[in-house]
This record gives structure tokens, C-alpha cells and sequence, in this order.
């Protein structure tokens, strides 16, 4: 016995209301009499009368509000029932791309599908299954159901993809959803990956059933393909390095091939020794377009023999200097013209209109910030103490670098930061939008000597230190000159309408203004489906394709995973779990008591009663009617 | 709402106050026994001639026989003039469930038609509280006939119980107001303190009035518990409150205290000779007037 519903208790206090309200009522109530000549022999009893007492009605009304109000409060009566149940089982079946390696003629998915089919059909009938697909993330493709024939063809619709595996999160998954609700549940796992790799704790893997599938190591792939192309570079002075790997463990023998727009631009045959790598350089490309690597040998794993890249045609950027200081101005002249793509336009701080600034412009503002936005990316240069952009709190001297974020792109392969030259710098106030880049320290905080950010749409970076007097061609200044070039290469707009290179098992985000519902997507397979979302899903390697009426875009997916790649599988732990190994527990019979709301039973007992009252009601006036 | 209507007044056609003492100075249609006249029509008896008799009423045969001059008289008939009382006070009206005064205007309204019915003057005075100094009854015009006694009616609805009873006062007032005194008829529940009453009834008595007492009395005055089984009492007069539970033994003292009462007014009437009645508001108004009035002395077949 209990209530469901014990925020309704307050409402007992009207119980007590309507005590007071009789009360009330009795103490203002006077009764008229004509005299109190007779009533002076009756002893006055004050005490007595103002007693609560309960007349029949408000017995009535208060059982009438206790109804009602019980009926707020469901109150509940809990019965033992007993009840036969089933167990749980979660499978968990890894869809990885290298559950597309072959043993033999067979693809290591589909003896995982066998597999977890033998399972399926082992079950009581009773039991409750749920299917979650692991692949970079885990999805439940169907919730706990007793329904195993639709299991056994969601297992059938299954296909691995092009992807790395998250093994341990999906496993995380299932084991959250077999402790839900405190019934006991089975996991199986079915996957080519030893048990060891995961990272989970033994507590945790204890109790899985681990049914491991694959041996063979046989594969030749493609670890990578590096195009080297900055945007001030032409396509002929492009650099390709194609990696291959061999991850068996005997020789193999393959044949590359590169195509550039379909056409051979080179061929190699060769032969890798066991767990060897090699790289094959490509260069001298006649025109832009789309670079297909393709390597041609006989193994058990297709996915990585192919790999895609794009080579850019060279686009004309501008760069807008806006400075006084002429020494720069000759500086960077000399800069832009020893750049191919890079032509320099000049303006003095008098001269400048924001006007003169186009989309695709790098400007580069020195010792000067312009009071109107621009609508480009831009770079500051030391800007003057009193600006509304970046206000100056103090000047400092000789400023020793300490800190800086290696990972950037700004700073990605640039050794010795720390000898940059900064005799003088100013102590700017970083806004809110920026992130640090190049920092030193006092003694009470950090002190941002370059930082980074995005501003109303535009690449924005800002260097508090400056670039003049004779540094950025200064022969000893090669770190400066190389900071420099990467912020304008990190501040070069990239072109829409470049194919984008993606990896699988990542999502690729729809820019601003595509709206996904007038958006087909081509798959690598050639089906086209519509897109909902602004995110889409990269989960095989080949050219996807978006095709809308204001929108279109290629992307290239590629697969380079060392983990996806070396499929061969050591068998110190492998010990695969066979269905009939694996327990099923018989059905359970749990005795629990399940609360029976009687709440509704109070209403009906309220409306009764003033049925009957009314009724009774009805009846006295009819009698005195008829008196 | 009144019960009086067409069937209910041609039942009292039938009737007629009983009248002992009062006459009035007027010619009328009661005869008055033992009272004689000069002229008439009942021949009542003989007396001596005088100088100045009428001789067309010396009767000749008993000149004859006696050889002295005889002449007839006759019974007299007189008007006589009624005061119908009707206690206005505040504690006509409560209860209200009681609805005293009502059944006391009803009874008013059927006395009123029995005397006008006769040919008997009637005024109807009502003994109210006293109006921003002005006397303290309200008096109807007299009624002479029978065609006038819409006018009672549509006097008695102009009343509503209010006020103190000055119950005394009132009488006392009206009494030195008026010359010709005639039968009294008081509509009240006289619950005032018995001095009160006793002083109002004799000062009537003793202006020559034939006084007859009708004391109303609700229903729930003679059962308190059907108003009340504990509570705060208030006194619709004088305004004071009182807590009473209504127990066994307080009822008891009540009813005891309410018989003193009624016997004590009672025991008072049979003393002075005044004619008493009791009627309760929960009695059937037509078997009140024509039985129990008829039975009590007030009233009489014609």
C-alpha cells in the first residue's frame, strides 16, 4: 500500500479547511429567536458550543474530499505476481572494414553473420535480443525485442563498411543496456578483433562471449597518399608520395598505378618483403584534376587498394598591405615576387577604403585597424595602442616566448618558435573570438603574443609583435619568414568549388546556406539519396558526389588506418566461443510485486456518493412535497 | 403568503364576535340584553309613562287593565366599536421559519372580516416601535362595512415586524386617545415580562374595554430543537447574544420556563375576566377561527 503520487499530499490540508470553515461558520452563525426571556434559565455554555462537532453533512463532505483526494494521490495496492521472463541478449557485431577481409572465398562478416545467426536461433523463446552494429560509432539497430525472426533478417540487411571500429564504446553500449532495469543479460561480441585489444577493464569483459572470426594477414594496401600542393603552388609543381605497406607476413607483389583524370601518370610494379613499407614518388602533373591511386594485387583485403587526391589549379591571390612604414612595404614587394599566385597591392592607411577589398583577398593590416569591418581575411600586424579591436594594455620589451599550439596549422612543422625575434611587443586584450596561438607569461597571466580566430564569417589572425625593420628577408630570420607564409597560407580562402578530401568514418559538414533538403547525395556505389541532415556520414572509401541547384561538391573518401589495414590476427588469446559453449540460461521465473493504482476507484466512489446523496435529496423533497 | 381567500371568508360569514360587556354609543345590530330602548323592534319590557315619552308606544291594553299609563321599551341594539391590536415588533418575525407574523395578519385579516361583516366599526392599530418620536402605533381608518375591508388587507401588507415591543406604551397611548372604548382583540406572542403585560391589559380593562387575548406562538418557540441543538442565540429585540447547547435537561428548563409563561398570562386573564387564546403557527388557520375561536368564547355562531 502507497501512493504514486506523494507531491499531492499537501492538498490534505484542505481536510483541515474545511474543518475551519465549519468552525468558522458555526462561531458566526447566530441563531434568531424572538426573545431570550425564556432562554434565561438555560445555563450559558460557550465552551461547549464552539466545540467541533461533526454533524452528518460535513462527515459526508469530508468523506467526499478524502475521495477526491485520495484519488489525486493514487494510492496504490501491490500484488505478488509471478511472472515468466526471458533473458537478454545483446549482440554486438563489429562492421568494420576489415570485416571485409576474405578467408578463402569468404568475407570475415559474413562468418560473423553465421555466427550470431546460430546464436539467434539458440535462444529461448522468451528471451529478448537487441542488435547494435559497431563500426566508428555504435548504433542499436533494434531494441530488446522477442521477436528473433526479426533479428535473423536484420542480420541478414547488414553490410560492413569502409570504416575504423570502436569496439570498446560499443561494447560500453551494450553493457549499459543489459544493466538497465537490473535483469540479467548475455553479451556477445563478433568481431576479427582479439579480445586484447580492448581497452575495457577485465571486470567489464569478464562475461562477454567473444566470438572472434579471421586469421589471414594477407594484404598489400595503400597507408597513404600525400599530395603536396600549397595554395601558391601550380599543379605541375605538385609532389605526390603514394605509401605502401605490405601487412602479411610473406612477400607480396603488386602493381601501382596513378591516374590523373583517368590518364596513367605512372606505373610501377614491385615486390614488398614480409611487414615492409615503401613510397613511390609522383610529380611533373600536366593539369589539375582528380589523382586516383590504385594498387593492383591478390590479397584478402580490397578496401585500402585504392586511394584519391585532388590537384588544385593555381588561383591568383591578392594581398592588400595597408601600412606607413615603407621599409615593409619593400619587404613584402620581395616576398610576393618570389611567390608564384601571390601579387602584392599597397595602401597607406590615408589611402585604404575597405571598398578596395575583394572576397578572396588577404589583407594585412600594419600598426593600423580600419574602423569599418572587412569581409576578407585578415591579418594585423602589430596593431597601434589605442584600436577598438585589440585595445593595448601594455608595452613590453624583449619578450621571451614560452608557450605555443604545435598542432595548429599555422605552426604545424615549424620548428624553433621560441627564436622568433621579438624585441618589442604589445600586451593586446584578447577578444573573446580568439584563440591563442604564440603565448609568453608574466607573472600574474598569460600574455598573447599571436592569436587566432574567426570573425563575422572571416579568418582573422593578429601578431602583437612586428614584422618590420628588416626581419622577414633577413637570412637569420628563416622562422619568421616561415610563420609568416603559413599565416597567409592559413588565411588563403580555400575555392568552394574544390573536391574535398575526407577520411571514412568521419562526417563532412554542409557550409552555411546548403540547405540538406534540396540536396542529392550519389554514393561511391552510384545510389542517390536525399539528405536530411547537415552532417553526412563518410562510411565508404570513393567519390561521393552533392548535387543540388545552388550547392554541388565532391568528395573523395579515403581509408588509411593501420589497424583497418593489418587484418592478420595473432591466436595467442583467441579462443572463439562457439554457440553451444556459450550458456543460455533457462527462462526465470521472478515473483515481484506490481503496484495496483486504485485511485480511480476513489473517483467513482466520490461520484457515487454524491449520487446517492442527491438522490437522497430528491427523495426527502419529494416526501415533503407530498406532505 | 395568507391562506385568506373567497371559500375561507364565506366559512366566517357564518360567525360573529362574542361580545359581554362592550357597547358602543351608536345605534347598530347587536342587541345588547338586558339594555332597553325607546324604540325597537324585540319588545323587551314596560315601564312607567314619563313626560316626554313617545305615545305611540303606550300600550293601551294595559292602560285598560291597570288604569295606569304603561310604556313599552325595547332591547336595545348598539354598534360596537373593536380594536384589533397586532403586535409589531421584531419579535413577530423570528424565526423566520415560524412566519409568525404572517399567520398573525391572517388571523387579523379573518377577525376583521367577521366584525366588519357585522356592521361593527373596526381599527386596526399596529403596535410598533416608535417612529423618530412619533407615537408608538400605527392605526388603521375605521372600518364600517364590509365593502370596505380591502382596506385591512392592504393595510396589514404595509406592515413588517421590527423594533422592540413597546407593548405598554403603545396601549397606554392609544387607550387616552380614545372616547369611546369597545372590545379589545390583542394579536401578539407577549413575550415580554409579565408586569408589562399585566399593567397594558388592566389600564384597557379599566377604560371600559372588553379585552380578548390571542397569543401567537411559533412552532419552533414550542420546540426549540427543530432550530437548533447548540449555537449562538440572538435576541431579534435587544440585540444580546447567548450560548446555548441544547441538552435533555436545557430543553427541559426551557419548556418549563416557556409553560410558567404561558400559565402565567393565562392564570392572569381568568383572574380580570379577559377572554385568552392560543393558537400555534403551525395550526390550521380555518380550524382555529372556526373551531378553536368558537370553542374559546371569541367568536360565535350568528
Amino acid at each position: 500500500m502507497g501512493i504514486l503520487n506523494p507531491a499531492a499530499l499537501p492538498l490534505l490540508a484542505v481536510l483541515g479547511v474545511l474543518i475551519l470553515i465549519y468552525l468558522r461558520e458555526r462561531w458566526r452563525n447566530r441563531i434568531e429567536v424572538p426573545s431570550l426571556l425564556l432562554w434565561q434559565v438555560v445555563k450559558e455554555d460557550k465552551a461547549r458550543v464552539r466545540r467541533f462537532t461533526p454533524s452528518l453533512l460535513f462527515l459526508l463532505q469530508l468523506l467526499l474530499l478524502a475521495l477526491l483526494i485520495g484519488g489525486v494521490l493514487h494510492p496504490f495496492q501491490s500484488h505478488i505476481v509471478t511472472e515468466t521472463r526471458g533473458n537478454r541478449h545483446i549482440l554486438v557485431i563489429d562492421t568494420s572494414a576489415s570485416m571485409q577481409a576474405r578467408e578463402g572465398r569468404t568475407p570475415r562478416f559474413e562468418l560473423a553473420r553465421s555466427q550470431a545467426k546460430e546464436v539467434v536461433q539458440s535462444f529461448n523463446v522468451l528471451d529478448e535480443v537487441m542488435l547494435i552494429t559497431v563500426s566508428t560509432q555504435p548504433q542499436v539497430v533494434s531494441g530488446l525485442t522477442k521477436d528473433h525472426l526479426l533479428i535473423l533478417h536484420l542480420l541478414e540487411t547488414l553490410k560492413p563498411v569502409d570504416t575504423g571500429t570502436n569496439l570498446d564504446l560499443g561494447i560500453e553500449l551494450a553493457l549499459a543496456q543489459r544493466d538497465r532495469e537490473g535483469r540479467p543479460g548475455q553479451i556477445y561480441v563478433f568481431t576479427d578483433l582479439p579480445q586484447s585489444s580492448l581497452t575495457l577493464s577485465a571486470d567489464k569483459l569478464k562475461d562477454l562471449a567473444y566470438y572472434r572470426v579471421g586469421k589471414t594477414d594477407d594484404n598489400l594496401g595503400l597507408a597513404a597518399l600525400h599530395l603536396h600542393q600549397n595554395p601558391f603552388q601550380s599543379y605541375s609543381q605538385a609532389q605526390a608520395y603514394v605509401i605502401v605497406r605490405n601487412y602479411a607476413a610473406h612477400p607480396k607483389t603488386g602493381t601501382l598505378t596513378v591516374r590523373l583524370n583517368e590518364k596513367q601518370v605512372f606505373r610501377r610494379e614491385f615486390t614488398l618483403a614480409a611487414r615492409e613499407a615503401t613510397s613511390f614518388s609522383v610529380k611533373g602533373f600536366e593539369g589539375p584534376g582528380k589523382l586516383v591511386a590504385q594498387l593492383d594485387t591478390n590479397d584478402a583485403f580490397s578496401v585500402d587498394n585504392q586511394a584519391f587526391a585532388w590537384l588544385t589549379e593555381l588561383h591568383d591571390r591578392r594581398l592588400v598591405l595597408v601600412s606607413a612604414a615603407k621599409g615593409l612595404q619593400e619587404e613584402l614587394a620581395r616576398v610576393s615576387g618570389a611567390i608564384p599566385g601571390l601579387t602584392l597591392s599597397t595602401f597607406t592607411p590615408d589611402t585604404f577604403s575597405p571598398a578596395e577589398v575583394r572576397a578572396q583577398d588577404i589583407v594585412l593590416f600594419h600598426q593600423f585597424i580600419p574602423s569599418a569591418t572587412i569581409l576578407a581575411n585578415s591579418l594585423y600586424v602589430f596593431p597601434p595602442p589605442q584600436n577598438p579591436l585589440f585595445p593595448a594594455v601594455a608595452e613590453a620589451e624583449d619578450v621571451s616566448i614560452l608557450d605555443w599550439r604545435e598542432e595548429h596549422e599555422i605552426l604545424q612543422n615549424l620548428r624553433y618558435v621560441d627564436a622568433l625575434p621579438l624585441k618589442k611587443a604589445r600586451i593586446l586584450a584578447m577578444p573573446s573570438w580568439a584563440q591563442v596561438l604564440i603565448s609568453s607569461r608574466t607573472k600574474n597571466s598569460e600574455v598573447p603574443l599571436a592569436f587566432t580566430g574567426e570573425k563575422d564569417g572571416h579568418r582573422v589572425a593578429c601578431l602583437a609583435f612586428d614584422l618590420g625593420k628588416g626581419n622577414l628577408t633577413n637570412s637569420d630570420n628563416m622562422t619568421l619568414l616561415l610563420l609568416f607564409l603559413n599565416t597567409l597560407r592559413w588565411l588563403s580562402p580555400p575555392d568552394p568549388t574544390t573536391p574535398a578530401l575526407v577520411s571514412t568514418g568521419e562526417a563532412f559538414f554542409l557550409p552555411p546556406g546548403a540547405s540538406p533538403d534540396s540536396l542529392l547525395l550519389r554514393l561511391p556505389q552510384g545510389e542517390e539519396q536525399k539528405i536530411n541532415t547537415d552532417a553526412i556520414e563518410i562510411d565508404h572509401v570513393g567519390e561521393y558526389r552533392l548535387i543540388g541547384s545552388r550547392y554541388n561538391r565532391t568528395l573523395y573518401a579515403n581509408l588509411f588506418d593501420e589497424q583497418e589495414s593489418d587484418i592478420g590476427r595473432r591466436d595467442d588469446d583467441s579462443k572463439p566461443v562457439t554457440a553451444k559453449n556459450a550458456a543460455v540460461p533457462a527462462p526465470q521465473e521472478l515473483k515481484q510485486a506490481v503496484p495496483v493504482e486504485f485511485g480511480r476507484m476513489l473517483y467513482y466512489g466520490a461520484a457515487a456518493l454524491l449520487l446517492l446523496e442527491w438522490l437522497y435529496a430528491l427523495w426527502r423533497y419529494y416526501r415533503m412535497s407530498r406532505a | 403568503m395568507s391562506i385568506i381567500d373567497a371559500t375561507f371568508l364565506r366559512q366566517l360569514d357564518r360567525l360573529r364576535v362574542r361580545v359581554r360587556t362592550a357597547r358602543g354609543l351608536r345605534p347598530g345590530e347587536t342587541h345588547i340584553p338586558r339594555s332597553t330602548q325607546a324604540w325597537g323592534i324585540e319588545f323587551e319590557s314596560y315601564k312607567d309613562y314619563s313626560p316626554g315619552d313617545d305615545f305611540r308606544y303606550v300600550d293601551w291594553n294595559a292602560v285598560g287593565r291597570l288604569n295606569q299609563l304603561v310604556v313599552r321599551t325595547f332591547t336595545a341594539e348598539r354598534e360596537i366599536p373593536y380594536y384589533l391590536f397586532l403586535d409589531t415588533s421584531a419579535s413577530m418575525g423570528a424565526p423566520a421559519i415560524d412566519q409568525k407574523f404572517t399567520f398573525a395578519s391572517d388571523l387579523a385579516t379573518a377577525l376583521g372580516y367577521v366584525v366588519v361583516n357585522n356592521n361593527d366599526p373596526l381599527r386596526l392599530i399596529a403596535l410598533t416601535a416608535p417612529d423618530n418620536g412619533l407615537s408608538s402605533f400605527r392605526a388603521a381608518p375605521v372600518l364600517r362595512h364590509r365593502s370596505q375591508f380591502s382596506q385591512l388587507p392592504a393595510f396589514l401588507a404595509t406592515l413588517t415586524p421590527r423594533g422592540k415591543t413597546y407593548f405598554r406604551e403603545a396601549l397606554r397611548s392609544y387607550a387616552e386617545q380614545t372616547r369611546e372604548p369597545g372590545v379589545a382583540l390583542i394579536l401578539s406572542d407577549f413575550l415580554v415580562e409579565a408586569p408589562v403585560y399585566e399593567e397594558a391589559l388592566l389600564l384597557l380593562k379599566a377604560r371600559g374595554y372588553e379585552v380578548k387575548v390571542i397569543r401567537v406562538l411559533g412552532a419552533a418557540e414550542l420546540s426549540p430543537e427543530r432550530l437548533f441543538r447548540r449555537g449562538k442565540l440572538y435576541d431579534v429585540e435587544d440585540g444580546k447574544e447567548r450560548w446555548i447547547s441544547l441538552s435533555k435537561a436545557h430543553l427541559q428548563q426551557y419548556r418549563e420556563a416557556l409553560q410558567a409563561h404561558l400559565t402565567a398570562l393565562r392564570q392572569f386573564c381568568h383572574q380580570h375576566h379577559i377572554l385568552y387564546a392560543q393558537v400555534a403557527t403551525d395550526d390550521n388557520l380555518v380550524m382555529v377561527v372556526s373551531e378553536e375561536f368558537t370553542r374559546a368564547g371569541l367568536l360565535a355562531f350568528r
